[in-house]
């Protein structure tokens, strides 16, 4: 096993989906290995599954009719990086499992670009915000909703609509390097809000370590 | 959307007449209001001529003081003629109410200063009575509590007076005491009913709105539904010819034209159908009907929507609905069209591998702002209400 490979398990009721996120994270510019994978949440507490750097968790598991934000709670709380990935497109699912803990939250039809990278981001605690989440961001309005400033949130709209930083780039007139940092400096200030979780500790101090915020800036 | 607007008239003209009931429903507890209050006026100007104008006349001679009789009975007329005034222009207002409250209750206390001690609440203080009646016309409106104090006060005043001109003896005390709870109890009642009747008024009047609008949406429901099956109508003229066509093989399916018909036809009944079940939706319904068209055009579209459903304004909407259809038309494969609701903007908007020169057509806007950027082979077009003045 590599020093720098990132150790992933899925959970999915679909087997196809398997297959699909195993092709595209062959593709990885570093080495991403399933190492285990489930239609329950049981295949991340046993082994090998335990002790996978990435929990790639299907909120909507087929014989359960309600969104398992239990099952991601108890991941979140035993310290597991979860990136929900979900057919489920609406903000109030995304906004949710943030509050959680989750480290981000995908859409299926985001597809194999967002999920690599989501992933490659989580194995190293660095912020990841995929577009379905930024406009999740755009649309809250619960009373908990960290302070962004007005670059912040055009960045997070344009993203959103457009899902290409060369384009967002383009109409805000600033770098693609620009965009990116906005959209972590906005996952960092919800990293910072809401239910405490070690997630969401570890995503900090990752940045605050790697200069993207200071301190004082929370 | 022609037949848009007529419903929209239609319904606009049939809820008028209904809105205009309802007004004059909810005056009716408002005259039952000012009929009781013209009720105890009435009351209280018929004390003040029938009993105490001929007790005041009676006094003349046997008090020494028999002016400030007089001139307290003067102010009181007065208090009656206002009140009469304000009642019947409907313009009483509270802080005058209370300010003519006070002069009565001055009047009352001169009105009885030359009133001997022992005499005071007997029918020779002809004022007692009095002020209390005109106190309750002119605290009319407001709550029992400020009728309450007024008779307190009243009470306090005389009682001041009794003990000052130095307390009688038990007898007359006595019969001073019974006068004044009787007097006072009967008019602290009369107020106590004429706040239940006010409380019961307001709530017959809630009752009397609500049945209003639910007349009135049941009406625009009729109206609405009358509309749609004018549509469904207008469809039958020209999908049941199509059908028709289709089933004895007069038309082939195979012919391009006939196809364009079928995309034609599904698009105008899915809209029909969209529109009819989620009316609340009705910029997201307007943009699935283009995504449709860029679909049967076998163009793949990806559509997401963030922020609840907001009120647009119809003009807003269509040019919305329009700056993201233009680009959905001349999208050659992919395209991803987005909506965004917050509480200050709704931004629509549409990414796909267009023609840069697609979004041409869309300078001549004026209730929406509309950017575009073109990278490589995709062409961004976003349309913003409202309008901000840097666009």
């Amino acid at each position: 096993m590599a020093a720098d490979e990132i150790t992933v398990t899925v959970i999915d009721d679909h087997p196809a989906i398997l297959v699909g996120i195993e092709q595209w994270y062959a593709n990885a510019s570093r080495p991403i290995t399933v190492v285990a994978s489930g239609s329950t949440a049981k295949a991340a507490w046993t082994p090998p599954g335990d002790t996978a750097d990435v929990v790639v968790f299907d909120l909507q598991l087929s014989g359960q009719g309600t969104p398992a934000y239990g099952d991601l709670r108890r991941l979140v709380d035993a310290g597991r990086r979860v990136i929900v990935y979900t057919m489920r497109d609406d903000e109030q699912a995304a906004l949710t499992c943030l509050d959680i803990g989750a480290f981000t939250f995908l859409t299926k039809n985001e597809g194999a670009d967002h999920l690599v990278e989501a992933t490659l981001a989580a194995g190293q605690d660095r912020p990841y915000t995929p577009p379905a989440l930024a406009g999740a961001f755009c649309a809250n309005t619960r009373a908990d909703r960290p302070k962004l400033s007005t670059r912040e949130e055009e960045v997070l709209v344009e993203w959103f609509q457009c899902e290409s930083r060369e384009l967002v780039a383009e109409r805000l007139n600033i770098s693609t390097r620009t965009v990116t940092t906005y959209l972590e400096r906005v996952r960092l200030k919800y990293a910072n809000v809401g239910r405490p979780a070690r997630s969401k500790a570890a995503l900090v101090a990752r940045a605050i370590q790697d200069g993207l915020v200071r301190v004082d800036d929370l | 959307m022609v037949t848009d607007d007529n419903a929209a008239r239609r319904h606009l003209g049939a809820a008028q007449p209904v809105r205009d009931g309802s007004q004059t429903r909810s005056e009716t507890p408002q005259r039952v209001l000012r009929a009781s209050r013209i009720a105890i006026l009435v009351v209280a100007v018929t004390v003040q001529c029938g009993l105490c104008l001929p007790r005041l006349l009676a006094n003349r001679g046997s008090n020494g003081l028999w002016w400030t009789e007089a001139v307290a009975f003067a102010v009181l007329a007065v208090v009656a003629v206002v009140a009469a005034i304000t009642t019947a222009r409907g313009s009483a207002s509270d802080s005058r109410g209370r300010m003519l409250a006070g002069i009565c209750l001055s009047a009352g206390v001169l009105a009885s200063t030359g009133v001997p001690g022992d005499l005071l609440l007997a029918p020779e203080d002809w004022s007692f009575g009095l002020v209390g009646w005109y106190g309750i016309v002119l605290l009319f409106d407001l709550p029992l509590r400020s009728t309450g104090a007024f008779l307190a006060t009243h009470l306090v005043l005389t009682a001041a007076e009794v003990v000052v001109k130095g307390v009688p003896d038990s007898a007359v005390f006595a019969s001073m005491a019974i006068a004044a709870v009787s007097v006072c109890g009967f008019q602290f009642a009369i107020a106590l009913i004429a706040q239940l009747l006010r409380r019961t008024a307001v709530a017959a009047g809630e009752a009397a709105a609500r049945e209003e609008q639910l007349r009135t949406r049941e009406v625009i429901a009729e109206s609405v539904h009358e509309d749609y099956q004018a549509r469904y109508a207008t469809l039958l003229d020209t999908t049941v010819p199509l059908l028709a066509g289709l089933a004895d093989g007069s038309l082939e399916p195979s012919d391009a034209d006939t196809r364009r018909r079928c995309a034609i036809e599904a698009a105008r009944m899915r809209r029909l159908f969209a529109e009819s079940d989620e009316v609340a939706d009705r910029l997201v319904h307007e943009l699935r009907a283009g995504i449709d068209i860029a679909e049967r055009h076998g163009v793949s579209v990806q559509l997401a929507v963030r922020g609840p459903a907001r009120e647009i304004p119809r003009p807003a909407r269509r040019e919305l609905v329009e700056a993201a259809s233009v680009v959905l038309a001349s999208a050659a494969s992919t395209a991803r069209a987005t909506v965004v609701r917050t509480s200050n903007t709704v931004r629509v908007s549409v990414v796909a591998d267009a023609p840069a020169d697609a979004a041409q057509g869309l300078a001549d806007v004026t209730h929406v702002g509309i950017s575009t950027t073109t990278k490589d082979t995709k062409l961004w077009v976003e349309a913003v209400w409202p309008r901000t003045r840097s666009q």
